[in-house]
């Protein structure tokens, strides 16, 4: 992680980790005959020989698939969730959750682009912040990734109400993944997620959380300042531990239920980890959408 | 609002406390920024605004439980506030002889009766009588048909007149009940005497009204026998003083009992007029009056006794040097005629019914100190001035009484604790004790034994004048040297009167056959005995007496004990036949200062006295309330501070 987290940009960031991950060990899911042509783009490890334009090949002696819109492409939506609580990091070598969120869908962003599949953009805080409709070209990666990566985080989240927004906007039968830590009222976020699922989306949910979060493992006594709102509370550490592990473990619970009720799964990511779970969650589900 | 024990408002300091403790509580410094505290909710401590309000709130329930505890000590109060708008009244009736002139007290009762009559629902009187001292006939009470009727069936009686008592106590008494207004009836004659000593300069204090009635008028013709006195075995001479300008002729009546002696015309002037006697040597009191009567008739009639006595000599033993008790006792022939004889101790046995006064050594040294055992055992009045002399401690050790040197550096003592009602300061009765406190003593001793009751004390409280309650004769003991060295007291001007009283009480031959005045405490020989009106004829049964009495009417009375049978001639006080009233009536509505007295009322509420605020604060039992309050903030603090804990 402290490798990833020197590299300059988050496409190297992206890239590196993808690259590591992938390499010989996936084929292209990508099946049935072109309709249209799209674009060109680099052979990749794991591509079907048979895809590679052997024409332009003798032309430039390098090695393209041709890429087609096809009826049956997946939309992946990556929706990331830019409140000020995404914004915390309990401790200086570890990186944020928003940082570790934009990784994690940066990476996935990747996996679907090459894998042809089309994938958008949702930035949430109190609204939806920006939206980028579902390509699956290079020019709209590095879009993708430009806008993901300026992102600044702030303020609230209306996460349920951001996504109801969404499911108007995207095409059925896609692939969501929400990046985000859920502090969110269970009764909104349900009404939501139900409302994605009636569009049979599929569902991937990235809980990004720092280890604090869920060890609370601190050694502070004193006013803890709720980073959105800004309302405080004297809390005694010691004092108050078990009751928050019980209720913070009751929370993911039902979020979890809540993501298997929809038909989706939730991928519980702590920023003192590896992102590639959630490529491998994303891969897996994928998988079964195809 | 008023406080009954202010002193427990002291207590609200203690609100300091609780800020102290406020304001030096640990706070946490450390912000921890946190993504979300829902998962902590109950289990923390909000410090939001609300939460901050909630522990001010509680700083202040602590403060107000404090307040109210030292508020609920101090018994607070609404003064008059139980009697907002009811009146109270207190009637001081006059009751001294010269209300008997003709038509004052029929006048002055009518004026009374019609004030109190004015009284409405919810209003208080109270009725008082001045003589001889402010007694409640009626004490402060709603039932106004009580006082009216107490008011109805009242009589004067034949006491002297002296207002400044009664006035105080009057007034003492408003001030002590709650009313929002306050009204000193004052039934009386305004007699000139009775003034005396008032300072009519000071008005009664604000907020009570004084109603004076109407100042009676001087009487057209009055006279009294205002004295008699024996002058030789069959001869008396009575003075008889004219009070009205113009001659008045009269005639002297005088016989023992119903047996008329004679009688005699005689013209008054204006003045004293002396008038001569003749009666019978056998005979053992006289009884003389004047007729026709005039507008007072009670003082136009006098009694003496003229039976023998025994002399009313006062033995002494020998000191070296001048003898200032002799002295002293020779000089009290100067004061009237119950002057005293001053002689030495007899050789051979001592009279019992002579007062012994010892001081030297000698005295309880053989041979003389058998007749002293002898003089005690047959229980003669004894006064012993204590030197120390070891013979004197060890017969006063062979009595019961230890006598203990006084040391210290704190010289001269002064002698304090003086027991006012003791019948040997009764030369200083209605008068101020203070000549008696300022006698320097350098030297002296403390008295301590149980047949002793104290008559004066020293500064420490140890006993320097006591009775002593030999087998029920009288006997005192003076815890001092009586010699210049010891003591300042002979060159004092309050040493003659006490030392004539001391031997007149020592002997019980004081105001026996000599004038007796109404007021006056009558000490009686020792033992108990009866006690009767001889004359005029009293149908009443003797009543049983002992120590001393204080006859209300004027008369002959006779103390019969035993064998022994005395007489006493009371008479009215001669002030009080003078009936001219305050010569200047202005004067005395300036003592009531109505318009003054208007304006503060208006201005401020009246103060109750000590007594009063006590009934207001007991009637009204605001600590209830204040306890009651105090309770509630203390729950209501339990909860916040529970709410606000950590």
């Amino acid at each position: 992680m402290q490798l990833l987290a020197d590299l300059p940009s988050l496409e190297l960031k992206a890239r590196y980790m993808i690259d590591g991950f992938l390499a010989g060990r996936h084929r292209s899911p990508q099946k049935g005959s072109s309709v249209e042509f799209a674009e060109y783009r680099a052979y990749q490890p794991g591509d079907d020989l048979r895809r590679v334009d052997w024409r332009l090949y003798a032309r430039t002696d390098r090695l393209h698939l041709k890429q087609y819109e096809e009826e049956t492409q997946l939309h992946v939506y990556l929706v990331l969730d830019t409140s000020q609580s995404m914004n915390f990091q309990s401790r200086p070598e570890l990186v944020s959750k928003i940082a570790f969120a934009r990784l994690a869908l940066a990476a996935i962003g990747l996996t679907a682009q090459r894998q042809g599949d089309a994938f958008g953009l949702a930035l949430v805080g109190a609204g939806l912040q920006d939206y980028l409709r579902a390509r699956s070209s290079m020019p709209h990666w590095r879009s993708f990734v430009g806008r993901i990566e300026s992102v600044k985080p702030g303020g609230t989240t209306s996460l349920a109400k951001c996504l109801e927004d969404l499911a108007e906007l995207i095409p059925p039968r896609s692939m969501v993944v929400i990046a985000s830590d859920f502090y969110e009222d269970s009764p909104l976020l349900e009404a939501a997620v139900r409302r994605l699922r009636y569009d049979h989306h599929d569902l991937i949910g990235l809980h990004v959380l720092d280890p604090v979060e869920i060890d609370f493992d601190l050694d502070q006594t004193g006013h803890f300042l709720d980073v959105e709102d800004g309302r405080r509370l004297r809390v005694d550490v010691a004092a108050v531990r078990k009751g928050y592990l019980d209720k913070f473990s009751a929370f993911c619970g039902d979020l979890d239920e809540l993501f298997h009720r929809a038909g989706g799964d939730v991928t519980r990511l702590r920023t003192d980890a590896s992102p590639i779970t959630a490529i491998s969650g994303y891969l897996a589900r994928r998988s079964q959408s195809l | 609002m008023s406080w009954l024990f202010p002193g427990f408002l002291a207590g609200a300091a203690l609100i300091g406390l609780p800020v102290l403790l406020h304001f030096l509580r640990s706070k946490p410094k450390t912000l921890v920024p946190f993504p979300s505290l829902r998962f902590l909710g109950d289990m923390a401590i909000r410090d939001t605004r609300r939460h901050r309000i909630q522990r001010w709130i509680t700083l202040l329930l602590r403060c107000l439980v404090i307040a109210a505890l030292a508020a609920a000590f101090a018994r607070p109060f609404w003064q008059g506030a139980a009697a907002k708008n009811h009146q109270a009244l207190v009637v001081a009736l006059d009751n001294s002889m010269s209300m008997q002139a003709q038509g004052r007290w029929d006048a002055r009762r009518a004026q009374a009766l019609v004030r109190v009559a004015k009284l409405g629902e919810g209003d208080r009187a109270g009725l008082m009588v001045m003589f001889p001292r402010p007694t409640w006939i009626v004490p402060m009470t709603d039932d106004i048909g009580r006082v009216r009727s107490a008011l109805a069936n009242a009589t004067p009686g034949f006491e002297n007149t002296r207002y400044a008592p009664g006035l105080k106590a009057a007034i003492e008494a408003l001030e002590s009940v709650p009313a929002a207004e306050r009204t000193l009836l004052w039934v009386a004659d305004e007699q000139r005497a009775g003034w005396l000593g008032v300072d009519l300069a000071r008005p009664v204090p604000a907020g009570i009204k004084l109603e004076l009635g109407d100042v009676a008028p001087s009487p057209g013709r009055q006279a009294a026998i205002v004295r008699l006195q024996r002058d030789g075995k069959t001869r008396v001479t009575a003075t008889v003083r004219l009070f009205s300008p113009d001659k008045d002729r009269r005639e002297i009546i005088f016989g023992e009992g119903s047996r008329e002696l004679g009688h005699q015309a005689v013209e008054l002037v204006s003045g004293e007029n002396t008038i001569p006697l003749e009666v019978p040597a056998d005979i053992k009191y006289l009884r003389v009056s004047m007729v026709p009567a005039d507008d007072l008739k009670a003082d136009d009639t006098a009694w003496i006794v003229l039976e023998q006595k025994a002399g009313n000599a006062v033995l002494l033993d020998p000191v070296e040097g001048p003898d200032f008790l002799a002295h002293a006792l020779q000089s009290t022939k100067k004061i009237d005629s119950t002057g005293l004889d001053a002689s030495g101790l007899p050789k051979g046995a001592w009279p019992a019914d002579s007062p012994v006064i010892l001081r030297s050594a000698q005295s309880f040294m053989p041979p003389r100190v058998s007749e002293l055992d002898r003089f005690v055992g047959a229980g003669g009045p004894l006064l012993v001035f204590v030197d120390g002399s070891p013979s004197q401690t060890a017969w006063l050790a062979k009595q019961g009484i230890k006598i203990v040197p006084r040391s210290g550096t704190d010289t001269p003592w002064n002698l304090r604790d003086w027991d006012a009602e003791h019948p040997i300061l009764a030369a200083y009765a209605g008068q101020s004790l203070l000549p008696l406190l300022q006698v320097d003593f350098q030297e002296g001793f403390n008295l301590e034994g149980a047949q002793l009751a104290p008559v004066a004390n020293w500064p420490d409280g140890a006993m320097a004048l006591a009775e002593w309650n030999n087998q029920g004769r009288r006997a005192l003991i003076a815890g001092f040297p009586m010699t210049r060295e010891a003591t300042n007291w002979p060159a004092q001007p309050s040493f003659v009167p006490f030392i004539h009283q001391a031997a007149n009480w020592l002997g019980s031959f004081s105001l026996m056959r000599h004038e007796c005045r109404i007021g006056d405490t009558i000490p009686l020989p020792p033992g108990e005995g009866t006690w009767r009106l001889v004359d005029p004829p009293d149908p009443s049964a003797p009543r049983t007496a002992a120590g001393s009495v204080r006859p209300g009417l004027p008369g002959v009375y006779e103390f019969a004990s035993g064998q022994d049978h005395r007489l006493y001639a009371v008479n009215i006080p001669p002030a009080e036949s003078d009936l001219a009233p305050w010569p200047d009536p202005v004067q005395l509505h300036a003592l009531a200062n109505p318009a003054k007295a208007a304006g503060n009322q208006a201005k401020a509420p009246p103060s109750a006295g000590p007594a009063g605020r006590e009934i207001s604060e007991n009637q009204q039992r605001l600590w209830w309330w204040v306890l009651a309050f105090c309770g509630l903030a203390l729950m209501a603090e339990l909860a916040l501070a529970n709410r606000t804990a950590l």
